[in-house]
C-alpha cells in the first residue's frame, strides 16, 4: 500500500458536507433490499447534526475555537488557518512535543524549521569561506588548495541540507512555559482557527456548516447600510472563491505569493498548489509591474499564474437591492467569471 | 557608423564565409579558463566587489579577452554584393530598384516593374545588418547617403520605434515577422450589427438568468437538505457550481470567427487593440503571398507610455476574438480527434478482416496519457493566445496571454467512492483465493 493511505482516510471528504455513501447494496431481484435502501436513503441526510460554532469580532474576523471543530474544518476541505501555525492548527501538539509531554510525530513546521537551521549553518560556513578567500586575495595569493577543499566541504553541506533525516531534539523547558500548562499538566488550547471572510461565507451561505446566520455574517463583514463600492470587493472575491471551490479545487489564501488565492488539486498535504489566482474586476487594469512581479514570485514557486476577471452583468443598483433583500444567491450569480493565463514567453525556446 | 564596415551574418554569400567564422571564435577565453585555476569557473561568480586589485584585474582580463576577439577580426561586407535602397519620405517606405538576396523570401513587396518596396522597419533592419546601403531620395539624379543614426531619426513616433525594436529582435532570432495589417486575410469580417444581436442576447440572457435563479434559490434555503440528498461529493459539487456563470473560451480555431456578442458598456471607453506583428517559426517553404495562419501574433505594449495601459478583460475578449494564430491546445485536440477516427477505422477493419487480432483500441489506451495529466496541461496552456511584447526603456520581455476556462473542468476528488472501490477490491481478492 502506498504511504499516503493514512492521509487518504483522514482527508476522505473534500467538503464538510458528507455524501450518503453508506447506503446498502441494491439487489434488483430482492424487493426487501429496495425497501431497506429506500429507508436508508430517506432517513439519511446530508445536513450535519451539529453546526460548527464560530465567533465574530469587531475586526471582521471569523474564528473557530473548539478543537474538534478546527479539526473538522481542516480535515474536510482544508478551511481556515491556525493563528499560531503555518496553516493547520497544530500549535498545541507542537508545544506538547517541544516540552516533551507527548511524543507525537513530526509536524510539517518542524521539518521546515530543521531545514532552515541547516540552511543557516550552510550560510555561516559560506561566509567564513568568503572571508578566508578575501584575506588570501588581499595578500595577493590566488591559487591555493585550501580553497578547493573548502569548496568541496561547502558542497557536501549543501547536499546534506536537502536530505531529511530524523534526529531527536533536546527538550528545553523554560520558566515561561509553565504558564502554558493547565492544572492537569496539559497544554492549554489557546490556539484558534481563523477563517477568511470568503471561507466564512462559503461555509454558512453555500454549505450549512457554521452556526452563523448569513445576514448577520454579511452585515458584520460589510456594514448593513453598505454602498455598492463596499460590497463589491467582497462579492468579487467570493464569486471567484466559490467558482473554484465548486469545481473541486481546494482554495487557500495566496497572500504568501502576492496573489489572492492558491489552487490545490486536493489539498496542502497531498501536493503543491498548481495555480495562483489574482482576482480582478473586469474593468480593472493594474500597472504592468504588478502583474509582472506577481508572475515572477508565483513562477519562482512553480505555479501557473491565472488572472481571474469578475464581470458584473446587471446594474449596481440591482445588486445592491439583492444584497439588501438578503437575496445573496441572485447577487452572486449576477457576476460572471473569465480567466486569462499569464505566462512568460521566451522566443529562443519557441523557435522550433 | 560607416555602413561598409558592418557585417551581415545571414544574407551574405559564400565568399565572405571566412570572416564570419573568425568572428565567432571564443577559443581564447576557453583556453584561458582551462589553463589558470584563478578565474572562477563559469556560473560561479564572485558575489560582490571585495575591493581587492586581484578581483579587479581578473575582471579586466576577462573583459579584455572579449573585446580583443571582437576587435581583431576583420569585418565588413563585400562591395560587389551591396544593394542600394532609397527612402521616400512622402510614403515612409523604401525601395530597391535592383533587388536580390535571401531577404526577399520573407520581406518586401515586388511590384510589376521589378522594384522591391520595403516597409520602413524592414529597411532599417536591413541597413543595420549591412545588406542594404541606405540613401535618401532627393531628386531624380541626386541621392544622399544615410547613416544608421539618420535612419533612426526618421521614425515617426515612439510607438514605431518600439515596434521596430521588437521586430528587429525577433528577426535576429530567425523568426519570420510581418506587419499584421499587410497580410492577406481569409474571410474575417467585423461584427457590425451589434445592436440587434445585443437586443436578442439581452432578452435571452434575461430568460436564462430567470431559469438559473429558479434553480439556484432553493439550494441556499435551509430546507434544501430536507428535500435533496447527495450520494457522492460529485453531485454536491455539481449543485454548487450552478451559482456562478463563466465565460467559455473559444476552443476551436475557426477561420470564420464566431461573433459572440461582447458586452461593451458605453460608460467606459474600450480601447481597440491591434495586433502588431504576425510571427512564424523559421521554415523553408514560406511564401509571402500565402503565408498561412501565423504561429504567434504579437502585440507591442510600452509599459511606460502614459497613453497605454494593460488591457482590461473586455479588451482581452475583443482581442481573443480577433486572433487567428493556431493555439497549441487546439491543434492537439484536432490531432487526437483525427487519431480517434483513424483508430476507429482501424478497429473496424480489424474486426472485419482479421477477427482474431486484438483491436487497436486497447493499444491506444495504453499510449494515451492519463486524463488528469491532459486536463492539467489544458488548464496550464489555455486556449487562444497571443504574445505581448512589453517594452520597458529598451528592454523587451515577452509574455503569453491565453484565454482559459476553469469552469468546465471539474477536479473534485471523490475520496469516499474511491475507498469503497478499493475496499471492495480488497474484499473480492480473498474470496477468489478461497474459491
Amino acid at each position: 500500500m502506498p504511504k499516503y493511505v493514512r492521509d487518504a482516510y483522514r482527508y476522505k471528504y473534500p467538503l464538510p458536507i458528507h455524501p450518503l455513501d453508506h447506503l446498502p447494496p441494491l439487489i434488483p431481484h430482492n424487493p426487501i433490499s429496495w425497501a431497506y435502501w429506500l429507508f436508508c436513503y430517506l432517513s439519511g441526510s446530508n445536513e450535519p447534526q451539529v453546526r460548527v460554532h464560530a465567533e465574530m469580532d469587531d475586526l471582521k474576523r471569523v474564528t473557530v475555537c473548539r478543537e474538534q471543530d478546527m479539526r473538522l474544518l481542516w480535515d474536510n476541505g482544508f478551511f481556515g488557518t491556525g493563528r499560531m501555525s503555518r496553516s493547520e492548527a497544530t500549535w498545541r501538539q507542537r508545544t506538547a512535543k517541544r516540552l516533551g509531554l507527548e511524543s507525537s510525530e513530526r509536524g510539517l513546521e518542524s521539518v521546515t524549521e530543521k531545514r532552515r537551521q541547516r540552511r543557516l549553518q550552510f550560510k555561516r560556513e559560506r561566509s567564513k569561506f568568503e572571508a578566508a578567500k578575501l584575506e588570501l586575495r588581499q595578500k595577493g595569493d590566488l591559487a591555493c588548495e585550501i580553497l578547493d577543499q573548502e569548496r568541496l566541504f561547502l558542497r557536501s553541506l549543501r547536499d546534506k541540507e536537502l536530505a531529511y533525516d530524523k534526529d531527536d531534539d533536546d527538550v528545553v523547558f523554560r520558566e515561561i512555559d509553565h504558564e502554558l500548562l493547565d492544572d492537569a499538566g496539559e497544554v492549554m488550547p489557546i490556539e484558534v482557527l481563523e477563517l477568511m471572510p470568503v471561507e466564512a461565507i462559503f461555509l454558512s451561505f453555500a454549505l450549512p456548516v457554521l452556526d452563523l446566520q448569513v445576514p448577520t455574517l454579511m452585515s458584520t463583514l460589510v456594514s448593513s447600510n453598505a454602498t455598492f463600492a463596499d460590497i463589491e470587493s467582497l462579492a468579487t472575491k467570493y464569486v471567484a472563491y466559490h467558482h473554484y471551490r465548486s469545481r473541486g479545487w481546494c482554495v487557500r489564501s495566496g497572500v504568501k505569493f502576492g496573489c489572492d488565492f492558491l489552487l490545490y488539486r486536493r489539498g496542502p498535504p497531498f501536493q503543491h498548489a498548481e495555480f495562483a489566482v489574482m482576482v480582478l474586476n473586469a474593468d480593472e487594469t493594474l500597472d504592468y509591474t504588478q502583474y509582472s512581479s506577481t508572475a515572477r514570485v508565483v513562477g519562482g514557486a512553480r505555479k501557473s499564474f491565472v488572472v481571474c476577471y469578475v464581470e458584473r452583468q446587471v446594474s449596481e443598483r440591482q445588486i445592491l437591492q439583492f444584497w439588501q433583500n438578503h437575496n445573496y444567491a441572485s447577487a452572486f450569480s449576477s457576476f460572471k467569471i473569465g480567466e486569462v493565463t499569464y505566462r512568460r514567453w521566451v522566443p529562443g525556446k519557441n523557435r522550433d | 557608423m560607416a555602413v561598409e564596415n558592418e557585417s551581415n551574418g545571414k544574407d551574405q554569400h559564400s565568399d565572405s564565409d571566412d570572416d564570419i567564422t573568425d568572428v565567432q571564435d571564443w577559443s581564447h577565453i576557453a583556453k584561458l579558463t582551462r589553463k589558470q585555476a584563478i578565474i572562477p569557473k563559469r556560473g560561479e561568480k564572485d558575489y560582490e566587489p571585495d575591493g581587492t586589485d586581484v578581483q579587479e584585474f581578473l575582471l579586466f582580463q576577462a573583459r579584455q579577452e572579449m573585446f580583443d576577439t571582437l576587435l581583431n577580426a576583420a569585418r565588413g561586407s563585400v562591395k560587389k554584393n551591396t544593394i542600394n535602397g532609397y527612402y521616400e519620405q512622402t510614403t515612409h517606405q523604401a525601395f530597391i530598384p535592383f533587388p536580390r538576396g535571401n531577404f526577399m523570401h520573407t520581406m518586401g513587396q515586388v511590384d510589376r516593374t521589378g522594384v522591391c518596396w520595403l516597409e520602413f522597419n524592414e529597411f532599417v533592419y536591413l541597413s543595420e545588418r549591412g545588406t542594404v546601403r541606405p540613401f535618401l531620395k532627393c531628386g531624380d539624379d541626386f541621392d544622399l547617403p544615410l547613416s544608421v543614426q539618420d535612419l533612426y531619426a526618421y521614425f515617426r513616433s515612439s510607438e514605431e520605434l518600439d515596434n521596430y525594436a521588437v521586430y528587429a529582435h525577433l528577426k535576429r532570432l530567425g523568426f519570420i515577422v510581418t506587419s499584421s495589417r499587410h497580410r492577406p486575410r481569409i474571410g474575417c469580417s467585423e461584427n457590425t450589427n451589434s445592436t440587434r444581436t445585443s437586443w436578442i442576447s439581452k432578452s435571452f440572457n434575461c430568460i436564462n438568468r430567470l431559469f438559473t435563479n429558479l434553480f439556484n434559490v432553493p439550494f441556499y434555503s435551509p430546507f434544501f437538505y430536507k428535500i435533496l440528498r447527495f450520494t457522492s461529493s460529485g453531485q454536491l459539487y455539481l449543485q454548487l457550481s450552478k451559482l456562478v456563470p463563466y465565460y467559455s473560451a473559444q476552443k476551436f480555431a475557426s477561420l470564420s470567427s464566431v461573433h459572440e456578442h461582447v458586452p461593451i458598456k458605453s460608460e467606459r471607453q474600450v480601447k481597440e487593440w491591434h495586433i502588431t506583428f504576425d510571427v512564424w517559426k523559421p521554415k523553408a517553404g514560406f511564401k509571402k503571398k500565402t503565408p498561412g495562419v501565423p504561429d504567434f501574433q504579437v502585440i507591442v505594449f510600452n509599459k511606460n507610455a502614459s497613453s497605454q495601459r494593460f488591457p482590461t478583460y473586455r479588451e482581452f475578449r475583443y482581442l481573443f476574438r480577433k486572433l487567428e494564430s493556431k493555439s497549441d491546445a487546439t491543434s492537439e485536440r484536432e490531432d487526437s480527434k483525427w487519431g480517434r477516427i483513424v483508430g476507429k477505422l482501424k478497429a473496424f477493419f480489424n474486426r472485419g478482416y482479421w477477427p482474431g487480432e486484438p483491436s487497436s483500441e486497447c493499444k491506444e489506451k495504453e499510449a494515451k496519457p492519463s486524463k488528469k495529466v491532459t486536463q492539467i496541461q489544458r488548464l496550464k496552456k489555455g486556449y487562444k493566445s497571443f504574445i505581448m511584447a512589453v517594452m520597458d526603456d529598451g528592454l523587451i520581455s515577452y509574455i503569453r496571454l491565453s484565454e482559459n476556462e476553469f469552469g468546465s473542468e471539474s477536479v473534485w476528488y471523490d475520496g469516499a467512492r474511491m475507498q469503497n472501490k478499493r475496499s471492495k477490491r480488497k474484499n473480492a481478492k480473498p474470496t477468489k483465493m478461497t474459491n
